[in-house]
């Protein structure tokens, strides 16, 4: 490794230029070198609707999704897929337009590139876009693929367009734009079309119960719920200027989502749909039935104000989040046990921490979850 | 919807059928007592029907299970006694009540009609909207609704125009001035009676006052009754604080539950140096970026528990009624009666003076509150809802019409209304017409998809003929149908050949045995799917 220490460079280049994305821009001056992140754009919520669904691509739809842990918004690119010790990192443009031409696609890979030759090792190379024209694809049913399956002449127009886009870029150094790079560059992108509705990217996000799917406008809110906190990840701290030295310092400065807690926030909003009623959950009814008859119905009806308690009680957030998870992993972990033995298996100290369940009411919730998710 | 299998039984007994088919259903026996009713019943009380099982059939040592199809969807209802478990796919709901009960069949199942009740609107009760698609055996009349009670004749006309999507009921012609001066007298009445009868605030009225007498028989015989009435009204009251506890525990609920969306207020950082509160600050503990709920999700819950509310104040609406209604058979009770003692007489001759008023007053009561309704509903009507309301009634009775007129050409009789009025009750074959083309009207003018079930279909004797054609005619409506008979000998195989007609033949069954050992298993497998332990 490279000694690295920092600068405040002579010049810190402050681009505003409208498709710029926030980048980790490395400067080489002799023997220092410094990771300077660019402004970000604006983003209309059709651009944001895409970056969105981008997420949740990386995190459901690739083979290696699993790997993922760490969502880093608008930081080294518009979204930067990260693994749980950070030494894994996935890089992804995305590009809401329709019909981009391949030109605009060259130029749209730009960010890519520069995060190509830089020091950092990226591992993938990924461009999302919301469509193409006709006249890019070899195959047209094919929506992710390589450069393989891009027909000859756009390719070479695409070429076109990133290696204008690259002379533009001050902060892409004129040695670094070589053929061989180009070359190897290409061959490394991987090309994806997004071609479904945001319910649709919604539901492969957890197994649940087919049965408690719920509708396609439940389905949207929890994307836009999703795309509200990513976009909003944009304003949390001024990034411009910073520099840091290996990718886990990105991590330090809250503008990342993690898997667990969008699988989370999926199967609280749906499970918790209809809290009060008459309902009783299927593993529940053990416990429901060895209760005196003529007080199962209050209970029931405890159980479920607990839970809208816990629900509302906004300042207890954290607890109820870390509890679920808890909950969640228990089930998941342990899908044969019932729930009198899944309430022992949760960690007493999370549970106590939540102060809006009690022992017949943590059960009630266990339920709720473990008849919701599908194992 | 249509009725599939049901279920009667329990753990030594038990009684299964799983063959109701769509189209014509009859049920038939060769002799009374096979169990037509019993099975007609079972349906019924599924589906939340106020019980009129023969007197001989202990209904409620047993659970029946009804499985009824909708859309598509089977719908398993499970009801023993006054507790409903329902399974609508995977989806278990229970219900000790029938408001909640019917609350679930208008959300999960199918809308169900409301109507203005007391000033208040509501989901109508089963057991006034079976009578839209069911008759029983018993009961039969023409003139009115049966199980006259808490609900009155005009509340079924307003079910009729619920049913029909019209929004108000009846029309009022009283002026709105002469209404209030009504209500003013009557309530200058009640406050007269009140003070002159001092009797009926005093709540000391014990039976210890009537211990005093030597007819020790006679009040043994008193004290017996009044026991059980007296302990009916307990669990009633028993029953009333306890829907009165759960609701007033809601209703907290519902307070804390707003309280609780309120987030703490905390300071910010900032450099006392130079003032700026663009301090960076790594939290090790925010790892989450999403809210537990979200408004919409509130909302939705706060809305449950208000409904929950809502549930338990017609409970107890429904439970007091019941209450006023025990505490009636109490006074008669005592009224019928005859003991000698003096002191008895004195204290009895003061308590009737007093029922007379009482009654009075409960009278002004009812009449207050009707008046009040007539009020509202006079300024709210609209000439618009007036016409369609008759329109609509006017098909109905033109379908009865029409329907009795292919039953039967040669008769002067003419329906003018879906009720006779109450000098001029139809009874024998001709009441069977009437209810069978009141079914008939209901099913084909309202357009309901409820299955339409009567017992003993052509009970007095319809003749074969019109039968026949009564048959023919309703065979054109698109509703399942379940009909009960009892079949003469010479009528033996009647349906058997008839390709329209699904005959159910009871026959076989042993006279006042429906119930046998040998179907306890399927019944217990059944009964266990819906994860209900029989004990």
């Amino acid at each position: 490794m490279i000694k690295i220490s920092f600068i405040v460079a002579g010049y810190i280049r402050y681009y505003m230029q409208y498709n710029y994305h926030p980048l980790l821009h490395i400067v080489l001056g002799g023997k220092f070198m410094a990771y300077i992140v660019k402004s970000s754009e604006r983003l209309r919520p059709s651009a944001a609707d895409t970056e969105t669904k981008a997420l949740l691509y990386l995190m459901n739809f690739r083979k290696d999704s699993d790997e993922i842990h760490y969502f880093v918004v608008d930081f080294f690119n518009d979204l930067t897929g990260m693994s749980k010790m950070s030494n894994k990192l996935w890089d992804l443009q995305s590009k809401g337009g329709k019909k981009p031409s391949p030109y605009i696609i060259g130029t749209e890979l730009v960010t890519l590139f520069k995060n190509f030759v830089s020091e950092l090792k990226f591992d993938k190379y990924i461009i999302f876009m919301g469509g193409v024209t006709s006249s890019l694809r070899v195959d047209d049913s094919l929506t992710r693929f390589t450069i393989s399956n891009i027909k000859g002449t756009a390719l070479t127009k695409l070429r076109d367009g990133l290696i204008e886009e690259c002379k533009k870029k001050t902060y892409i150094s004129d040695e670094d734009i070589t053929e061989k790079n180009i070359d190897e560059f290409l061959k490394e992108v991987y090309f994806v079309i997004d071609n479904q509705d945001k319910a649709y990217y919604i539901k492969k996000i957890i197994k649940l119960n087919p049965l408690i799917i719920p509708g396609e406008e439940t389905l949207v809110a929890i994307f836009n719920e999703i795309r509200d906190v990513q976009a909003g990840k944009k304003n949390i701290s001024v990034v411009e200027g910073v520099t840091l030295e290996a990718p886990d310092e990105a991590l330090n400065y809250g503008r990342h989502l993690t898997t667990t807690e969008i699988r989370l926030l999926v199967i609280n909003r749906i499970l918790n749909q209809k809290v009060i009623g008459s309902n009783v959950p299927r593993s529940f009814i053990d416990i429901y039935m060895n209760f005196p008859e003529e007080r199962r119905k209050n209970m029931l009806e405890d159980c479920q104000l607990d839970l809208s308690r816990a629900l509302f009680n906004t300042n207890c957030q954290e607890d109820f989040w870390r509890l679920f998870e808890n909950i969640y992993n228990v089930i998941v972990d342990n899908p044969q046990d019932d729930v009198n033995k899944l309430y022992r298996r949760i960690d007493k100290n999370i549970a106590e921490r939540s102060i809006d369940f009690n022992t017949l009411s943590l059960k009630y919730f266990i339920s709720v979850i473990k008849d919701g998710v599908e194992l | 919807m249509m009725i599939k299998s049901i279920f009667i039984g329990n753990v030594n007994e038990a009684y299964t059928f799983e063959d109701f088919r769509e189209g014509l259903n009859i049920i038939s026996s060769d002799d009374n007592n096979k169990g037509k009713t019993i099975v007609i019943q079972s349906i019924m009380y599924c589906m939340g029907n106020v019980p009129t099982f023969p007197t001989s059939f202990l209904y409620e040592d047993y659970y029946h299970i009804l499985y009824i199809e909708d859309a598509g969807k089977l719908i398993k209802i499970c009801r023993k006694a006054k507790n409903f478990v329902i399974q609508n796919g995977e989806e278990y709901a229970v219900f000790d009540n029938t408001s909640e009960f019917k609350r679930y069949w208008n959300k999960n199942i199918q809308k169900l009609p409301v109507i203005k009740k007391d000033n208040v609107w509501r989901i109508v009760d089963p057991e006034l909207l079976v009578q839209l698609f069911f008759v029983g055996q018993d009961k039969k009349t023409t003139s009115d609704i049966i199980n006259k009670g808490w609900y009155k004749k005009g509340d079924f006309y307003s079910l009729l125009y619920s049913m029909a999507g019209i929004e108000d009921d009846e029309n009022i012609t009283r002026d709105v001035e002469s209404t209030k001066n009504k209500i003013k007298e009557l309530k200058y009445e009640k406050e007269t009676l009140l003070k002159e009868n001092k009797i009926l605030k005093d709540e000391n009225i014990t039976f210890e006052y009537l211990s005093a007498t030597n007819d020790k028989i006679a009040f043994e015989n008193i004290l017996k009754e009044v026991e059980k009435i007296k302990n009916k009204i307990l669990v009633l009251k028993k029953e009333r604080s306890n829907a009165v506890s759960r609701r007033t525990k809601n209703e907290l609920a519902l307070k804390e539950l707003r309280s609780l969306n309120r987030t703490m207020k905390a300071g910010r950082i900032a450099c006392l140096d130079c003032g700026s509160n663009h301090i960076a600050y790594e939290s090790s503990d925010s790892e989450f970026s999403f809210d537990i709920s979200t408004a919409v999700m509130r909302r939705q819950i706060l809305d449950s528990v208000q409904e929950k509310i809502d549930i338990y104040n017609e409970e107890i609406d429904r439970l007091t009624n019941e209450i006023i209604i025990y505490q009636k058979d109490l006074d008669s009770t005592l009224q019928v009666d005859d003991i000698q003692l003096e002191a008895l007489l004195v204290r009895r001759r003061e308590m009737e003076n007093a029922r007379e008023a009482d009654e009075r007053i409960i009278e002004i009561d009812g009449e207050l509150k009707k008046l009040s309704e007539d009020l509202t509903k006079k300024e709210t009507i609209s000439e618009d809802v007036e016409t369609k309301s008759k329109k609509l009634l006017e098909d109905i009775v033109n379908t009865m019409n029409k329907f009795y007129k292919s039953i039967d050409s040669t008769s002067d009789i003419i329906y003018n209304d879906i009720f006779t009025t109450r000098d001029k009750i139809y009874s024998g074959s001709e009441a069977t017409e009437f209810h069978l083309a009141r079914m008939y009207a209901f099913a084909k003018v309202l357009k309901h998809r409820f299955p339409i079930i009567i017992d003993s279909f052509r009970a007095e004797d319809l003749s074969t003929e019109r039968e026949k054609r009564a048959i023919n005619k309703i065979l054109e409506l698109e509703n399942q149908l379940i009909f009960t008979t009892t079949l003469k000998e010479e009528e033996e195989n009647k349906y058997k050949d008839n390709m329209l007609i699904h005959n159910i033949d009871f026959s076989g069954h042993t006279t006042n045995k429906i119930l046998l050992n040998k179907h306890v298993k399927r019944f217990l497998e059944v009964a266990n799917e819906m994860m209900i332990t029989i004990k």
